[in-house]
């Protein structure tokens, strides 16, 4: 699948684009398997803790299972696969930087007949002033799961 | 009025009330009523909560944002007042959504039932449901700090 073609798929995504959510880039590695990452940036509808500003887990989730899913669907054969979640758990690391965008990674970590494994992780970009608790090694929050192959897109 | 009190206000079999004070239980939705076996929170549809156009099939991660946020106040209502100072929300440590049906086009319901709450970790497990209560179409297990 073009790179255009699944940017197009993810951002038509009604609730990820409702979530200011969008397309970052993606890739295969040697033997198929995908990775995508998403970004959500920062907004105030997304405010689950209106003490500190804290962006909802279900926010981060939702972006999460998003990457997740367009990683199985395009680590087949075929260009796009349809697939659903079977199930996704999320550990809340640490708490997101309000005003700061999450990057959500996930990659199929293995991909049998009928089942897509799954594994991510959502972090904030290290910020130019220097930022010793961003970046990869520092997840937000780390996901696990299986997705259901569907076969091709008709 | 702290979502504790407010929450507590609300009359048993009373009218739901929209969770506006959250912003992102406004972004989907959310109401809250108070029944006799605790709270049933209600996702109001619309077409924004979509995740796969074709055919129309509600965002996993709507039902997971909706059964996280049933279970984290089903935690504030039984653990009642937190001392002075404390945060009024118990801390997420993690949550596994099981999706048992595909997710159609109508107001989504759930209710979360609390297996235990001990000094620093409240064990919930919580079901979503569409138009038929005994057809689940998403169920979770959540595990959140309290103390």
């Amino acid at each position: 699948m073009t790179e255009i073609t699944l940017q197009l798929a993810i951002n038509h995504t009604p609730q990820l684009a409702a979530l200011g959510g969008h397309y970052v880039n993606h890739g295969h590695f040697e033997d198929g398997r995908a990775w995508v990452e998403l970004a959500l940036p920062y907004g105030a509808h997304l405010i689950g803790y209106p003490d500190t500003g804290v962006i909802a887990g279900g926010a981060i989730y939702t972006v999460m299972d998003n990457a997740c899913g367009m990683s199985v669907a395009i680590s087949g054969a075929a260009a796009f696969e349809i697939n659903g979640t079977i199930d996704l758990r999320i550990d809340y690391i640490k708490p997101a930087t309000p005003h700061r965008t999450v990057m959500a990674y996930a990659e199929c970590i293995k991909l049998t007949r009928r089942i897509g494994f799954v594994r991510g992780f959502a972090y904030h970009l290290p910020s130019d002033d220097g930022d010793g608790h961003a970046g990869r090694d520092h997840p937000i929050a780390v996901v696990n799961g299986t997705f259901m192959r569907q076969g091709p897109r008709p | 009025m702290t979502l504790l009190t407010t929450l507590e206000a609300l009359a048993i079999d009373g009218a739901e009330m929209p969770l506006d004070a959250l912003p992102y239980a406004r972004h989907l939705q959310l109401h809250v009523r108070r029944t006799t076996a605790g709270l049933v929170l209600r996702m109001a549809y619309h077409a924004a909560l979509i995740g796969s156009p074709i055919p129309p099939r509600l965002h996993g991660g709507t039902l997971g944002g909706l059964l996280e946020i049933t279970s984290t106040l089903a935690v504030v209502l039984a653990r009642g007042p937190v001392p002075e100072g404390a945060s009024a929300f118990p801390k997420p440590v993690n949550i596994t959504i099981d999706y048992l049906r595909a997710g159609g086009v109508h107001d989504v319901l759930a209710k979360a039932d609390i297996l235990r709450i001990g000094r620093s970790i409240a064990n919930v497990r919580a079901v979503a449901w569409q138009e038929d209560e005994s057809r689940v179409i998403a169920s979770a297990h959540m595990n959140l700090l309290v103390g």
